[in-house]
């Protein structure tokens, strides 16, 4: 591959930036009594970007054998485009950080194998998996550019939805590791939960009290919600909640958020971003007060700033988005947060985040799986019931930071507690 | 295919489907081009059923001998791995060759279009746009996608399809103090660059800034339950999630539906008529024959509020020993297909728009689809629209903004009092998520509907 890669960049002529992926995966999807199938998959794919020193540029997209074509191809549609006055070259030669070797080997059939442990753990409890896709997936990316740039990285990850149900009660949950996946500890701990759920009351009232997310739902609801208001480039366009906010306290003094793509262990570490900059820590919130946006290199152009190596794409200049998104863990346990909870509802996951809207902080989700507490006490699961809130809002009445955080999706995050938040039953 | 048919007399069947797609993409980004990327995308994925499980893999390496054994020999290794852990061994029904070529029609080939063409008519959305009141920002795009597939299968089927899908249209974000509101306006079909020369720029922009503008002055809308009002947007999202998904027959398998047991039923009020088709004229997500290489046919969910069907892959049908209807679908070589709705269709009743909301005291009108997710075991719902309006004494008054309805998809269809007699036909083309396979084109088409009463999300009460 890196063959290829210098061989396109001493034929081209002008700014271009070549990304290379091959990536192998195994899939096993399971059910309780309805192994549908496993499957294997390599994919190989070559990018090309060109772009002439006005800026105009071009990219194209294909097999890696067809690198000739695919290097013409995006030279015409580069000449086809337009000029760019912000474009200012792109990334010179870098240094980089080294991040710890992942020394994680399994083959296709031991994958398999050990995936199976989903329904042979279920089978040991009450609850039923109504369905778990496992998978296992190398990928080696090789990127170069006309700069002099040239990285290679090889990632190993493992995860697993898995759907669960008992009596009428049902969750849905997944996680992913840079090492193999906790199958069993992982399934026990959502069985056990789906038991617990059991049972489900209307709580029949709508009034504000507090709500506590567990880690996961602080992933999902961080994700839809606070994630594009880091965007460097939506500020500049001044359709972002945070632009003219900077320097500002904006959350709880308790609450501190960084973006780190060194993260030990980070789903999404690695040394540099999409157009070769280096990964780093940067602080977004701290304390409260509003710090940090995140940028590719020709969105930080825009501002005479420097990148802060969140490049996600090639594909399309500009292209954001985070690493490792990281909240400051609190001090609190976890039976600590539920028992100084005068009234309140703690949330495992919730559907409709789809229809929020992350602009204004607005939206309203259903609760798929919670339980009601009174007095510190959690009494019962709860139904058909909807939270209405500001995310904004939100984040400026945290009144608990729990001390045991874990990573789902990008978001690495705590339990949080909110209070005064608007409960529809 | 010869090489795949010899390896194939080793296993009990075998399908290999062959792709070939290349695209076109470019976007508009206020006025600046912030992408613009062809794709071309080849290759194969085998299927093989061996010892009564099925194994599959898939690779974008080149179609020859070698690689089509390195790939046929990976599925069986899996199908063997599978069938040791798996009781019920999956046998083959009597199944048709069949040979046959399809070219979705079109008149202009997308392909053809020089590019300065379709970044004039880009450029002529952003300006309109521009000039809004209170418009900040724009998106412009246009993709164009031709889909190739040779399906071959060990009794000899060969199978040709050819599909070319453009897509053409934009968003628009406005603000006014801190608030902020966006506007998308899309459409698609499965036809040629015909699409985008009959798109109304000046009408759709001038509806977009409109509505922004009603978005932007719009207050949040009450909270608690109250009788709603959908539009066929908003209608064909409600059945797609709550009673389409809940039909494919792989939910019946895992019971995970909350239709499990009703068949042959009542689980709607009376007038809910559904069909899902594969081959809805025009439809973006149509097609003559599945993935699965079975002809699309036309399947009838529920009848006069019985629920009366499901939707079947080849392979839910061989579990379940059912009929296959053509639903097998999958997003490219490199996935298995599964049961998949394709066009989902609630047929109209008796009552005029209007009439729907005689009688309403207090409830919302909710507009134009935005997003829609379903607990299809629990039935627990929530549907986002883009606009909605308050209904005071049975007339529309006070535009509210991001409305949310949620509830239980079993009490929900039985309150269903009225349906309007017209289909609102909106071909703004929808894309859905089912397991590991997300962006599969789908539509639904459906008239208004009238609910007696539904969970809002808001602020005040």
């Amino acid at each position: 591959m890196e063959e290829i890669i210098k061989k396109i960049l001493s034929k081209s002529k002008n700014d271009t930036e070549v990304l290379i992926s091959d990536s192998n995966s195994t899939k096993s999807y399971l059910s309780k009594n309805y192994i549908r199938n496993t499957s294997s998959s390599n994919e190989k794919t070559i990018l090309i970007r060109v772009t002439l020193p006005d800026g105009r540029t071009g990219c194209y997209n294909c097999e890696p054998l067809f690198w000739e074509t695919a290097l013409k191809k995006a030279e015409s549609i580069a000449k086809l485009s337009e000029k760019d006055k912000d474009f200012r070259g792109i990334p010179e030669k870098q240094k980089y950080s080294r991040l710890k070797p992942s020394n994680f080997k399994i083959s296709s059939e031991e994958f398999i194998q050990k995936s199976f442990s989903v329904l042979d753990t279920a089978s040991q409890t009450k609850a039923r998996v109504i369905e778990s896709d496992c998978e296992l997936i190398n990928t080696t990316e090789y990127f170069g550019n006309s700069n002099g740039i040239y990285i290679k990285e090889q990632k190993t990850n493992t995860s697993f939805s898995i759907w669960t149900s008992y009596k009428k009660n049902t969750i849905i949950s997944g996680f992913a590791s840079s090492s193999l996946v906790d199958f069993a500890g992982k399934t026990k701990e959502i069985c056990d939960l789906c038991i617990r759920g059991d049972g489900a009351k209307k709580l029949k009232t709508t009034k504000k009290m507090q709500i506590i997310f567990d880690q996961n739902t602080m992933a999902y609801v961080f994700s839809s919600m606070l994630t594009p208001s880091f965007d460097a480039f939506s500020k500049i366009k001044g359709i972002n909640f945070f632009c003219n906010k900077e320097n500002q306290k904006i959350a709880s003094p308790n609450f501190s958020v960084f973006d780190n793509g060194l993260l030990e262990d980070g789903l999404f570490s690695s040394i540099s971003d999409a157009e070769g900059i280096p990964r780093k820590k940067t602080p977004l919130i701290t304390e409260g007060i509003l710090n940090g946006f995140l940028y590719d290199y020709y969105t930080a152009g825009m501002e005479n700033k420097e990148s802060t190596g969140n490049s996600s794409s090639i594909i399309s200049r500009p292209s954001i988005s985070p690493s490792n998104i990281v909240i400051k863990k609190g001090d609190f346990s976890e039976d600590e947060i539920i028992s100084d909870t005068k009234e309140g509802i703690i949330i495992h996951s919730l559907i409709g985040m789809g229809g929020a809207n992350p602009v204004s902080g607005d939206f309203s989700p259903a609760v798929a799986n919670g339980f009601y507490i009174k007095n510190g006490k959690i009494l019962y699961p709860v139904k058909e019931l909807m939270i209405s809130a500001n995310i904004f809002d939100m984040i400026k009445k945290i009144s608990a930071i729990g001390s045991k955080a874990e990573q789902n999706s990008e978001i690495v995050s705590p339990m949080i507690r909110f209070d005064d938040v608007l409960v529809i039953g | 295919m010869k090489d795949f048919l010899e390896l194939c007399m080793n296993v009990d069947y075998a399908d290999m489907r062959v792709s070939e797609n290349t695209s076109e993409f470019i976007m508009l980004e206020d006025g600046k081009i912030s992408a613009a990327v062809e794709n071309k995308y080849s290759g194969f994925g085998i299927r093989v059923l061996k010892n009564g499980s099925f194994g599959f893999s898939s690779t974008s390496k080149e179609l020859n001998s070698k690689n089509i054994k390195e790939c046929f020999l990976t599925a069986e290794k899996l199908a063997v791995v599978l069938s040791k852990r798996q009781k019920v061994k999956r046998k083959i029904p009597e199944l048709k060759k069949i040979k046959d070529t399809f070219i979705s029609p079109f008149k202009i080939n997308p392909f053809s279009v020089p590019t300065k063409d379709k970044l004039m008519k880009l450029k002529e959305i952003e300006f309109l746009l521009k000039k809004g009141e209170n418009i900040k920002s724009s998106s412009c795009f246009f993709k164009a996608v031709e889909e190739k597939t040779d399906f071959h299968n060990s009794i000899g089927s060969e199978i040709s399809q050819k599909f070319i899908v453009p897509v053409f249209g934009f968003f628009a974000v406005g603000r006014k103090n801190d608030v902020i509101q966006q506007v998308m306006k899309k459409t698609t079909k499965c036809t040629g660059y015909e699409l985008v020369e009959n798109f109304d720029i000046e009408q759709n922009t001038r509806e977009a800034i409109s509505e922004i503008n009603t978005l932007l002055n719009a207050g949040h809308s009450p909270a608690g339950r109250y009788p709603v009002v959908l539009d066929g947007g908003m209608t064909g999202l409600f059945f797609h999630e709550a009673v389409g998904h809940a039909c494919e027959a792989d939910a019946f398998i895992k019971k995970q539906t909350t239709l499990e047991g009703k068949e042959g039923k009542k689980i709607a009020a009376e007038k809910v008529n559904l069909s899902d088709d594969g081959n809805f004229k025009n439809s973006s997500s149509s097609y003559k024959y599945d993935e699965d290489g079975m002809p699309a046919k036309s399947a009838v969910l529920i009848k006069n509020g019985i629920l009366l069907g499901k939707l079947h892959s080849f392979e839910s049908s061989i579990v379940l020993n059912e009929e296959n209807n053509g639903h097998g679908r999958a997003i490219g070589h490199h996935y298995f297909p599964i049961p998949r709705m394709a066009n989902t269709i609630l047929f109209p009743g008796e009552y005029k728009k209007e009439e729907l909301f005689e009688g309403i005291k207090k409830g919302i009108y909710l507009k134009n689809w935005k997003a829609g997710e379903v607990d299809p075991k629990k039935g627990t719902f929530t549907y986002a629209a883009m606009s909605a309006f308050l209904i005071e004494n049975g007339k529309i008054t006070k535009p509210l903004r991001d409305v949310i309805i949620s509830g239980n998809v079993n009490e929900t269809l039985m309150k269903i009092e009225k349906v309007s007699n017209k289909i609102d036909l909106i071909f703004s083309g929808g894309y859905c998520g089912k397991q590991d396979q997300s962006g599969l084109r789908n539509n639904s088409f459906a008239p208004h509907i009238m609910i007696s009463e539904a969970m809002i999300g808001g602020r005040n009460n």
